[in-house]
C-alpha cells in the first residue's frame, strides 16, 4: 500500500512538473490540444507534400519565364528549340498550382526576378544551342565547300588536258635533279676559252647537243 | 674528234673540251691540234670536280658526255688513263639522240 500511492504520487510529481522537453509539455504550455496538433501537423505535411509536389512544376516555369527573355535578345532560330521545350512544361504546371493558390502567386512574382537575375545565365544556354545548331550549319558549309572542290578539280583536268601539248618540256625538267648520271641534269658552267671569250652551258639549252670532252691537260 | 667534227655539228650538236689548264695551256693546245671546237680552261677544277671527274693527279679523267638540248646527260664515258670513246661511238650516240 505503501508503494502504490508513493508510485502515484511520483507519476502526479512528474505530471505536475512542466515538461518543456517533450511535445506533451511544450503543447500544454501553449494550450493546444495534443489531437489538434496531430492533425494539423497531418495538414502541414500534406501542405509540404503539395508544395513539394508543386515544387517540381514551378521549377518549369522559370524555364518558360526565362526562355521568353531570353527570346527577345537571342535569334529566331534560337528560340525555337527553346520555345518547343517550354510548351511541355508548361500545362502541368498550372494544373498543379490552383490547388496551393498561395504558395504559386509568389512564385511568378520570384520568377521574372529569377529570369531577370539569371538573364545571363539562360543567355549562354540559348548560346549553346546556338553553336550547336552553328556547328552544324558549319558542317554542312564544310561539306558544301567538300562539294564545292569536286568541281573545282574537275574543270582543271580540262585545262590540264588542253595544256599538255606545250606542258610536257617545263614538266619534265624541273622533276629531274642536278647530276652526272643519265637521264641527270647536267651541272651548269661558265668558263673562259683560249679565243674567243665564255662559254656557259646554258646558252646551248633548247638549241645544241653538247658533246663536252675533259682531257687531261697540254702539258 | 676534230676530224669528225663537221659530221657531229651535222647532227645539232657542238664539241666544248675542258681541261685544268690555264688560259695559256688552253691556247696551246688549241693552237698545237689545230682544234675548230672551244677549248675551255678549268684552272680551279671546279667544273671538273662537279661532273666527278677529278683524277688523282689532280687533272681531269679522259672523259666525254653528251647532254642534250634540255641539259640532261643522255650518255657519258669517263675512261681511266690514256683510253677514250672512239669519234665513232660518239657520233652515233648523237645520231640516235637526234632520230
Amino acid at each position: 500500500m505503501l508503494h502504490y500511492p508513493t508510485r502515484k504520487s511520483n507519476k502526479r510529481r512528474l505530471n505536475q512538473r512542466p515538461q518543456p522537453a517533450t511535445m506533451g509539455g511544450i503543447l500544454k504550455i501553449m494550450g493546444l490540444n495534443f489531437k489538434h496538433t496531430i492533425i494539423g501537423t497531418a495538414l502541414a505535411l500534406s501542405v509540404t507534400a503539395m508544395l513539394a509536389c508543386g515544387g517540381s512544376a514551378p521549377a518549369p516555369q522559370p524555364a518558360p519565364t526565362a526562355p521568353t527573355a531570353t527570346q527577345a535578345p537571342a535569334a529566331t532560330a534560337t528560340t525555337a528549340p527553346v520555345v518547343a521545350r517550354v510548351d511541355t512544361p508548361a500545362p502541368p504546371s498550372p494544373t498543379a498550382i490552383p490547388t496551393t493558390s498561395a504558395a504559386t502567386t509568389p512564385e511568378p512574382v520570384e520568377e521574372p526576378t529569377e529570369a531577370a537575375t539569371t538573364a545571363p545565365t539562360a543567355e549562354p544556354r540559348a548560346e549553346q544551342p546556338t553553336q550547336q545548331p552553328a556547328d552544324t550549319p558549319t558542317s554542312t558549309a564544310t561539306a558544301a565547300s567538300e562539294s564545292t572542290p569536286q568541281p573545282t578539280v574537275t574543270p582543271v583536268p580540262p585545262t590540264a588536258t588542253a595544256v599538255p601539248t606545250s606542258t610536257p618540256e617545263p614538266t619534265a625538267a624541273p622533276s629531274l635533279q642536278v647530276g652526272t648520271n643519265v637521264s641527270d641534269l647536267a651541272p651548269g658552267f661558265t668558263l673562259p676559252s683560249a679565243r674567243s671569250g665564255e662559254y656557259a652551258l646554258e646558252s646551248f639549252r633548247g638549241d645544241k647537243n653538247v658533246v663536252l670532252v675533259f682531257y687531261r691537260a697540254f702539258w | 674528234m676534230t676530224d669528225h667534227y663537221a659530221e657531229i655539228k651535222k647532227q645539232d650538236a657542238i664539241i666544248l673540251a675542258v681541261s685544268a689548264d690555264n688560259l695559256e695551256g688552253a691556247e696551246g693546245a688549241a693552237h698545237q691540234w689545230g682544234a675548230p671546237f672551244p677549248i675551255l680552261s678549268d684552272s680551279e677544277r671546279a667544273v671538273i670536280n662537279d661532273y666527278g671527274v677529278l683524277a688523282g693527279n689532280n687533272i681531269a679523267k679522259p672523259s666525254t658526255f653528251i647532254i642534250d638540248k634540255s641539259g640532261v646527260i643522255r650518255w657519258k664515258y669517263v675512261g681511266s688513263t690514256g683510253d677514250r670513246p672512239e669519234p665513232e661511238t660518239v657520233l652515233q650516240q648523237l645520231q640516235d639522240l637526234e632520230g
